[in-house]
Formats: C-alpha cells, structure tokens, sequence
C-alpha cells in the first residue's frame, strides 16, 4: 500500500522508506494541531535524549528550551521564566532530578511535570512521583504519551 | 512499478527490516524515521552520529570506572543510566537489553558480573554502530543520487 502523505506531495524517494510501521508513528506526528503556543523545557544530561525529546515536542509546534543539569533547571525556574511542561530526568549532573523536581515545586511551580527516565523499578517511580512529577513515563518519550498530555495543556 | 532488489530505497528498507529482525533495532528507530520527515535530510546522519560518539564516552567512562582497585560504581550506574537511555532512544533493542542487564549488576555492586556484562554491552554496541553506519551511508547515497537528479532536471 503506497504511504499517504500529508502535505500532498509525491512521494519521493525518502518517503518510500515508509512501511507499515511508519504509518501510525506518522499519524500520531500529524493527528493534532495545538491551538495554543505551548512551552516546554527538557531537562536531560544526555545529548541525544534531550535532542529527541526537543525535535519531538517541536514537531507539534511547542517551543522547546533544553538544559542538561538539575541545577541549571532550577535555576532557570527560579530566574522566572515560565513554561507549560517541564520534562526532567531521573539521573542528571550537579542535581539529581529528584532534588530539582522538589526543589522547582517549593518555588510554587504548578506546571504539568513529565518524569522521563530509562529508570524503570516501581521504587524509582514512586520516589519521582513523590518528589513531585505529575507523570513517570519510561524513555524514550513516545507520542502515544505525548499526544494525550499536548491535548490537556492544549485545552482540546 | 515495483521496486526491484537493486533500488537503494528498497535495499535500505530491506536493511531495516533484517535490523528489526534480528532484535537490533526496534520501534523506537522508526519513530526517528517519522520524525525525519519534519527536519533537514540528513538530520537521522547527525542523530546517529551524535549518538555513537556520546556512546563510545559513555562506554570510556564505564570502563575506567570498572577498572578501579575500587570499582567506583556510582559513576557505571550514572553513566549507563545515559547510555541506556540514548540507545533506548536510538531504537538500539539489543544494546539496550544489555545495559538493563548491566544496571542490574552493578546496583548488586559485583564487579565479575559487570564485567561479564559489560563485554556484552561492547559488543552489541559495535553490532548497532555497525548497522547504524551502514544506514547513515546507504541514506547518503540516496540523498546524493536524489540531489544529483534534481539538477540534472530541466530549467
């Protein structure tokens, strides 16, 4: 079955890479159109990670700043610039993620928090939750996650 | 008309298909490829690049750490904790089994099981970074064939 694209172009190519599986990923990419400019910062000590979780929030249109340390999140908090979404990992440098998580919840941060993390005990999970994450979600970061979450903070 | 074996585009499908197979790659490297739609061309190239480097760190790390009189285990947990989460994001299946399987034995703090499990995570690291350069240049060749089409259109 040839893809369908979205945009009407012929298909080049680069989009005959497409199969089966590649369809319903694409879909998610497409299947919502935010009404609102949402914000989001990624907190994530690994390049590649924070790089994915940015191109993937940017692709629905949300304006992404990434940091890679706990400390530079907190601060960056604390200096008073404001987003919709904060998505923090579990393990980061100079401050943990547990501790930033705590600390940007005493500044009176109500935004909504994803814990994401390639930590997956139950125990791991309920210390993020407890430090203060709304949502622990297990890396990587997926749109079917996603999507529902965009959709809140989106008032749809 | 179909695609014949010789079709690059079909040869890397094909690729990507036997990757998929063999438990090398997973669902998570056909996100990045729905992805790529929305950036530049070559923007998978650059992931995989920026991956294979910070994981070759990360392994330089692990290894230095378990090399220790005294195994400094806080640094393999924090380090594989970055690597098991770039490889997850990568779609690297098997690699990433085995840095679950690493983790493990390092929070049990047994050093012979580390290093047991951490010539696995070597290993399965060359075999994706294998399969990951081998897709990075077959993609090249597509991009370059496909440019060099578009000039040789007419004005």
């Amino acid at each position: 079955m040839a893809p369908t694209l979205p945009s009407g172009d012929q298909a080049s190519d680069q989009d005959n890479w497409d199969n089966g599986r590649l369809a319903h990923k694409r879909q998610l990419l497409t299947e919502i159109v935010l009404r609102n400019r949402l914000t989001a910062l990624v907190v994530d000590g690994d390049t590649t990670c924070r790089v994915l979780e940015q191109l993937l929030l940017r692709s629905y249109g949300v304006q992404t700043q990434g940091v890679d340390n706990g400390r530079d999140a907190v601060a960056l908090i604390a200096s008073g610039v404001k987003f919709n979404l904060i998505i923090i990992d579990m393990i980061l440098p100079v401050l943990n993620g547990l501790e930033a998580t705590r600390q940007i919840r005493d500044m009176g941060v109500h935004c909504k928090m994803l814990g994401v993390t390639a930590c997956s005990g139950e125990s791991e999970r309920q210390a993020f939750l407890a430090a203060g994450v709304d949502v622990f979600i297990e890396k990587p970061l997926d749109p079917e996650h996603l999507v529902p979450i965009l959709r809140e903070l989106d008032g749809q | 008309m179909a695609a014949s074996s010789t079709d690059p585009t079909q040869q890397l499908n094909d690729y990507i298909r036997t990757m998929h197979d063999q438990g090398i790659l997973d669902d998570n490297f056909d996100q990045l490829l729905a992805l790529r739609r929305e950036q530049n061309p070559r923007f998978i190239n650059e992931l995989i690049s920026m991956f294979t480097n910070d994981a070759e760190a990360y392994i330089a790390e692990i290894t230095n750490a378990l090399s220790l009189t005294e195994v400094d285990f806080s640094t393999i947990i924090s380090k594989l904790h970055q690597l098991k989460g770039s490889t997850s994001g990568i779609g690297g299946h098997r690699m990433y089994q085995a840095c679950c399987e690493l983790r493990v034995a390092a929070d049990d703090g047994d050093k012979g099981r580390c290093d047991e499990l951490f010539l696995r995570v070597k290993e399965e690291f060359n075999t994706l970074k294998q399969c990951l350069d081998s897709i990075s240049q077959m993609r090249s060749n597509i991009i370059s064939n496909g440019t060099r089409s578009r000039r040789r259109r007419p004005l």
